[in-house]
């Protein structure tokens, strides 16, 4: 019964933290710096899943074989390969570099 | 400033460009189905991805979960990893039409990915390639939930396999073009330096038929190519 509890807390939680701003704002222009500040949420936002999704192991701070990864990936998109396939050789670094540790 | 509402053809350009989108959120869903079927249940499991629909927040309360906390805590947990979808929520608002309701809908399908794929730069969105990349995440992510939960013994642990850096190697590959517009997927035309002539912002109509035209081969920029050369335009200053 509580798991069900959390459940709905967390569902309801999240439609609250992603409604508020298009409920509240939508539509309006807001000022000018402002906007300067919106421009670099996007950025900011994919930073900060790529560190976290590379570097944490729930929760500390590691380097392990997903940094490898990461820096095939880097590279082959850098060459212009397309994502999927630059994933796909990130992974199989990946995972070949936990096979042989 | 040029606001983006969407176009007739951003819906099939958020389906695409949502479409790679859905192997690396399928890898985290099932990485999630194959963790928490044990401890919560697989069916307590895929209604959790159903319903709350944040692999972030859904990771969150199980470590804390796993580690012996309580709900409280990682109700707390997981909520505070989602307060990004605030500043997030904030950021589309101006860039969005219709009344309350349309715009409640809208917010409520907001994900990390979408709202990468909406971002036309500037702080513009294109509202309507962010609601239509949504689908192809929240299917990954339930079906990936379900086959985690359902496989979970036949498939290991995903990470085995590597699929745990698809999810970084993919927001990179939003990223890039973000900062270097010239190294987008596809983008092989030569470099050309831009006086402020060419600033589509100076030029309503050579804006609108950027906005409409195809050649910008930038992934998140594609649909609105002259919004992306604004955004290099000013980021190469």
């Amino acid at each position: 019964m509580r798991t069900w509890i959390l459940i709905i807390v967390l569902a309801a939680g999240t439609v609250l933290l992603k409604t508020i701003g298009p409920v509240l704002a939508g539509g309006r222009q807001p000022p000018a710096p402002l906007t300067r500040v919106i421009a670099l949420v996007a950025p900011a936002v994919i930073s900060a899943l790529i560190v976290t999704g590379t570097f944490t192991a729930g929760r500390h701070l590691v380097i392990d074989a997903r940094a490898a990864g990461l820096a095939v990936g880097a590279i082959a998109l850098w060459l212009r390969v397309p994502a999927v396939l630059a994933m796909i050789m990130a992974a199989i670094v990946c995972a070949l570099l936990r096979f042989a540790v | 400033m040029v606001v983006m509402r969407g176009t007739p053809r951003a819906w099939p350009e958020g389906l695409r460009a949502s479409l790679p989108l859905g192997l690396p959120v399928a890898a985290v869903g099932m990485s999630f189905g194959i963790l928490a079927a044990p401890l919560l249940g697989g069916i307590t499991s895929i209604v959790m991805s159903a319903v709350v629909w944040s692999g972030t927040a859904q990771f969150a309360a199980l470590s804390i979960l796993t580690s012996g906390g309580g709900m409280a805590l990682a109700a707390g947990a997981a909520l505070l990893a989602n307060t990004r979808f605030l500043p997030m929520g904030f950021a589309i608002a101006p860039s969005m039409t219709g009344g309350p309701l349309r715009r409640f809908f809208t917010g409520a399908v907001l994900a990390d990915a979408s709202f990468v794929i909406g971002h036309r730069g500037g702080g513009r969105f294109d509202i309507s390639a962010l609601a239509w990349a949504a689908p192809v995440q929240y299917v990954a992510w339930v079906g990936g939930t379900v086959v985690g939960v359902t496989g979970a013994s036949a498939i290991g642990d995903p990470s085995r396999w590597g699929l745990d850096v698809f999810f970084p190697v993919f927001y990179l590959s939003l990223l890039l073009p973000e900062l270097f517009p010239e190294h987008a997927p596809g983008n092989r035309r030569p470099r050309r330096r831009l006086g402020r002539s060419d600033h589509p912002r100076l030029d309503p109509h050579r804006a609108a038929r950027g906005a409409g035209s195809r050649r910008g081969s930038c992934r998140t920029h594609r649909t609105l190519g002259a919004a992306s050369v604004s955004w290099a335009v000013q980021h190469r200053r």
